[in-house]
């Protein structure tokens, strides 16, 4: 080996001998210098930010409907504004564009602000009707002029929020405030100190993909091109190749002793990072150490298409425009498939399935609905999405909040999400649909603001529940569909005589995290707000507390209710199940590591769970009151299953592909009982037959950033920037296709060149 | 020392293509034949174009042999047991200018297996018998090209190969640096070391090496000792000359009677001839005829040839035979040197 390494240590010295190398340190060397003074405090949670607003539309309106009340709390924060916002305000119609509507609220919330920090913000007399939480009246208790500054505003915030919990998110006690130096960047965050490595992962995965993975890889190859063809100069090659040395591994010495440029500048810069991340933040993150091979695998992806033309015609200019050229291709490949993946069939994929009585109806993830038919194998279009347009990707709100089969009143209930961003989202609505009707939904009332989950009910109740609380719908949902019609046209909706009422005893704090969960054969309901968790009981039409306990987690959880007991699947992928007191009855599990779950389905024989994770792999968990424990029945599309549900006899369904739903009986080992599958069309067949294995075979060395994500993140999913909601559409990444497709393409490369080094006169 | 031959060549042959088919084709050595003797300093001689090179990389095994055979140290040409017995001088070589002379003998030196401490051992002295003793942490950037040469030579050196393959090793290099190597070669020589040179500077070549071989469009012209080369393309004897007409003519038709080779010179009205068979019978009875002739001979004047002399009138005169044998065997009239070697094994 002595040979080779000789090889390899001398590109080290050549490196070190380039001026371009010496330049990349030093540059890295600044950034690092100028990253090192940020740092971060622990502060209070009392700036609003723009994700606090629910539902900034309504607050705004609000504050303008009450503006000659100034009694009402609403009319006190209106008095208190400045006259040219209050103008500016009064200024927005409907149709004022969104620029300008946007522009309002960033004001609006600089004004509130500002408010946050006078002394005498707080009336007693106006806040007299506002229940103020726990956190406040300790403050309170303190005296308002014993307190702090920041104490102050603290309270303020907590008194403003208390007043407009519909519009303003409850927030957090700590915050985060990120300094340079000594001087405070911006307004604190309202994140935890746990939620720092989170996000500074995140932010750090995205900083070394570009940097390294972007502009160093590509400064590396053209640095490195011209090593090869100097190598097999004449006068050179002869040299090496009269000396006692094999070819090819002659070559691959020089091929990976090129990569020691973007070695040692990847290592420099990320260790550096590294280092300054764990002294600064705290965040000692080894996965961010394992991106360094992981970039250099970019680099010699890249490189071998270099070292291979350079072989071919000895021109560091003609190895470097093959190079670009390949990336052309990759990213053209890439983009193919993404496209078709985003634009066209993961819209196609399966979001609800709805056992409706004795029909099958899914609902797609923009909204579609299709009922399944048996005589001619295939799906029949009951409904279509309701806005067009836009891929169904990360960040966008399902269409369907959730949707059930309502087996008493024969009818299908959901909410359909207004859809838009967070800050103008348009209200969700409950819809309702039945057979009778063929399925077509008819929108009905408005859903109370921050309701997140749609409980089916054994009695037929339409039960919502969110952060505002828990509401049941009285009234008529839905009158007779000819009874709303002007001029031959049916107008949406019904609803005056119905309301949401709530429906809980008000005893509970309900903010974020927020889920919860229905047992279909007691009836009761499991809740999880902020740090407390509370079983909830139907008496007399109300539903009070019959248990509750304080945890110390502020995860974000899915629930599903089994009998007597349930689950909590929380954003870290880890499976808890408790018995009605609280009491942990099994040890935490985490199936899947760090990916997210999406969706918790229960039996309604109460011995079946299914936990659906973002990464489309299901856990599954039995339960009949002696036996307990994890089901390892193997499924059909695992990795690849976009929901799950049971049937009315306990069957289990589950979706894949782009249509395909397999029904097994969870009995008899989940052997498969039936599968509903119809033919592909043109574009699944096109996609099937020829994008997915071209883009299979192909190098991905544009992909190796997703196994970067995943070594920062431990997650296998991409989320949304806006919502920390479990259940909101995340985009799956491939890790071990983009890793084992580019291996091979390394290895045939190297080999293809080895091949051609070994047979050549030179 | 072994009788093995430290290089030998049997009919090689290796022809280049090129072209989009690779149906262009160039002969660059059309069966050539040759041995080394282990302990000699052999040089390799051909106008530009010859095959020189080609057949030094064939040695090496950086070009493969189209056809015929090639041992170095007896094994096959270009087996890697072999190069580690080699120490080998590109024409023109590259070496890295990051590298300094240290570092440079350290790279080629582990190249050839050679432990870090006993190139570092062996650098010093090295570098000092090749002149650059006090260049040895200087960069190759700042080198000349005599310095390079004698560099390149140092690293081939450096592994104490038995056989050294030197390609122009005084390339670039001054006439003090030029007898450095000179004696460099010797040495070698005298550790029981075989050369293979090739050089373009025959007046070096004349002055170091035992054998030579003369390679011309890709056949091999001559091979053996130097003094059979400008011997055998010696000019002839000249005799002057001291007679009356009548005897002289006598003389001179007796010779051609005898079919013996002259042509007269002029030479400030003493009658000369030029005798243009050098052989010593003919001389003599050259000498006996003139002298029963009343010939008197005032002089005999044996002219001896450079080597460069001999290899340009060689040169000079093969190249049209050269261009009338491939003609012929184009035509199929004359056979190959192989096939000729092939019928000579049969019968």
């Amino acid at each position: 080996m002595r040979p080779y390494l000789a090889v390899i240590r001398d590109s080290f010295r050549e490196a070190f001998a380039t001026r371009v190398l010496w330049i990349m340190l030093i540059l890295i060397g600044v950034l690092l210098g100028l990253l090192a003074p940020l740092g971060f405090e622990r502060a209070l949670s009392v700036s609003l930010q723009f994700s606090d607003f629910q539902n900034p539309q309504a607050f705004i309106k609000e504050l303008r409907d009450n503006r000659n009340s100034s009694e009402t709390t609403a009319g006190y924060v209106w008095s208190r504004l400045s006259d040219d916002f209050k103008q500016e305000v009064k200024d927005v119609t409907p149709d004022t564009d969104r620029r300008r509507r946007m522009g309002v609220l960033g004001r609006a919330r600089n004004e509130i602000n500002r408010l946050f920090g006078e002394p005498d913000f707080y009336d007693k007399k106006v806040w007299a009707d506002t229940r103020l939480g726990s956190e406040a009246n300790e403050l309170l208790d303190r005296g308002l002029t014993s307190l702090s500054e920041e104490e102050r505003r603290r309270f303020n915030r907590l008194a403003f929020e208390a007043a407009f919990p519909s519009h303003i998110e409850a927030s957090g006690r700590d915050a985060i405030q990120f300094v340079y130096l000594w001087y405070p960047l911006g307004d604190e965050l309202p994140i935890q100190e746990t939620q720092l490595q989170q996000i500074g992962e995140q932010v750090l995965s995205f900083l070394v993909s570009r940097l390294v993975g972007n502009i160093g890889v590509f400064i590396a190859l053209l640095v490195t091109a011209s090593i090869v063809p100097q190598t097999l100069d004449s006068g050179a090659i002869d040299l090496l190749l009269s000396k006692p040395v094999s070819r090819p591994l002659l070559f691959l010495s020089k091929f990976f002793g090129g990569c020691t440029f973007i070695l040692l500048n990847a290592t420099f810069l990320i260790a550096g990072l590294w280092a300054i991340v764990g002294w600064r933040f705290g965040i000692w993150s080894d996965g961010l150490l394992w991106t360094i091979p992981v970039f250099v695998f970019v680099f010699a992806i890249y490189y071998s298409v270099s070292t291979l033309a350079a072989v071919i015609w000895r021109n560091a200019v003609v190895s470097i425009v093959v190079s670009i050229l390949f990336w052309a291709v990759c990213f053209a490949v890439g983009l193919a498939k993404s496209s078709l993946d985003n634009w066209f069939l993961d819209s196609r994929r399966t979001a609800n399935i709805i056992p409706a009585g004795e029909t099958l109806i899914r609902l797609t993830q923009t909204g579609s609905g299709y009922e399944w038919d048996d005589e001619n194998r295939e799906w029949r279009e009951l409904f279509e999405q309701r806005r067009r347009g836009g891929p169904p990707g990360a960040g966008r709100q399902a269409a369907w909040l959730g949707a059930y089969y309502d087996a008493t009143n024969e009818r299908l209930v959901g909410i359909r999400s207004g859809g838009g961003s967070r800050w103008f989202r348009g209200s969700s609505k409950l819809a309702i649909a039945t057979q009778d009707d063929d399925w077509k939904p008819r929108e009905s009332i408005e859903t109370p603001s921050g309701v997140r989950e749609l409980l089916p009910t054994r009695n037929g109740d339409i039960l919502v529940a969110g952060t505002d609380g828990l509401y049941r719908l009285e009234g008529e949902a839905i009158g007779p569909a000819d009874a709303f019609k002007l001029f031959g046209m049916s107008l949406p909706g019904l609803g005056e005589s119905a309301e949401f009422v709530r429906v809980d005893d008000q005893s509970l704090e309900w903010k974020r995290p927020f889920a919860a969960a229905i047992d279909a054969v007691s009836g009761r309901v499991v809740v999880n707000v902020g740090d407390t968790r509370a079983i909830l009981k139907e008496t007399d039409g109300r539903y009070v507390v019959e248990s509750s306990y304080q945890h110390e987690s502020t995860d974000e959880v899915l629930l599903g209710f089994l009998g007597d007991t349930y689950l909590t699947a929380n954003q870290n992928g880890l499976i808890h199940i408790f018995n009605s007191n609280g009491k942990g009855l099994w040890d935490l599990q985490s199936p899947f590591g760090n990916n997210e779950p999406r969706q918790i389905v229960t039996s309604p024989d109460g011995k079946w769970a299914a936990v659906l994770f973002h990464h489309r792999k299901v856990f599954l968990y039995f339960n009949d009151g002696e036996k307990t424990g994890p089901e390892f029945s193997s499924l059909i599309g695992q990795g690849d299953i976009s929901a799950v549900a049971f049937d009315a006899d306990s069957s289990f369904l589950a979706a894949d592909r782009f249509g395909r739903i397999t029904r097994y009986a969870p009995e008899e080992s989940f052997a498969i009982k039936e599968t509903m599958e119809p033919q592909p069309d043109f574009l699944e067949t096109l996609y099937t037959r020829f994008i997915d294995p071209v883009h299979t075979i192909f190098p991905k060395p544009g992909e190796m950033e997703n196994v970067v994500t995943w070594l920062m993140t431990k997650q296998q999913t991409i989320g949304p920037d806006d919502t920390d909601e479990l259940s909101a559409s995340r985009q799956v990444i491939d890790i071990q296709e983009p890793l084992w497709s580019n291996l091979a393409f390394l290895a045939i490369m190297l080999t293809v060149t080895s091949i051609l080094i070994t047979r050549r006169d030179f | 020392m072994s009788d093995t031959p430290a290089v030998s060549v049997i009919d090689l042959k290796k022809t280049y293509r090129s072209g989009l088919f690779r149906r262009r084709k160039v002969e660059a050595l059309q069966g050539v034949s040759f041995d080394v003797r282990p302990g000699e300093i052999f040089g390799l001689l051909g106008p530009n174009g010859a095959g020189k090179t080609t057949l030094i990389k064939v040695l090496l095994g950086l070009v493969k042999r189209s056809a015929g055979k090639a041992n170095v140290l007896d094994l096959p040409a270009g087996d890697r047991r072999g190069r580690m017995r080699i120490g080998y001088l590109p024409e023109n070589h590259r070496i890295p200018r990051h590298l300094t002379g240290n570092t440079a003998l350290e790279y080629y030196g582990q190249l050839s297996h050679m432990p870090l401490s006993e190139i570092r051992s062996k650098r010093g002295e090295l570098l000092d018998s090749v002149g650059l003793g006090k260049w040895g942490t200087a960069t190759v950037a700042s080198y000349s090209k005599g310095m390079l040469q004698r560099l390149g030579l140092a690293q081939a050196m450096l592994h104490d190969p038995e056989l050294l393959i030197l390609d122009e090793p005084t390339d670039g290099v001054d006439p003090v640096g030029r007898a450095g190597i000179r004696d460099t070669l010797f040495w070698l020589k005298d550790r029981g070391k075989t050369v293979f040179l090739n050089s373009h500077l025959l007046q070096e070549l004349e002055l170091v090496c035992d054998r030579v071989a003369i390679l011309q469009k890709g056949l091999l012209r001559h091979v053996g000792p130097i003094q059979e080369l400008t011997q055998a393309a010696s000019p002839g004897v000249t005799f002057r000359l001291t007679s009356d007409q009548e005897n002289l003519q006598d003389a001179l038709h007796v010779l051609d009677s005898a079919e013996i080779s002259w042509r007269p010179i002029e030479n400030q009205g003493q009658p000369t001839v030029i005798l243009e068979s050098s052989d010593q019978p003919t001389i003599d009875h050259v000498v006996d005829t003139f002298r029963k002739a009343n010939v008197s001979i005032s002089a005999i004047i044996r002219k001896q040839l450079t080597l460069e002399e001999a290899f340009l009138q060689l040169v000079d005169r093969d190249s049209d035979e050269i261009d009338d044998v491939r003609r012929a065997q184009s035509e199929g009239a004359v056979p190959t040197e192989s096939e000729k070697t092939t019928e000579g094994g049969n019968s």
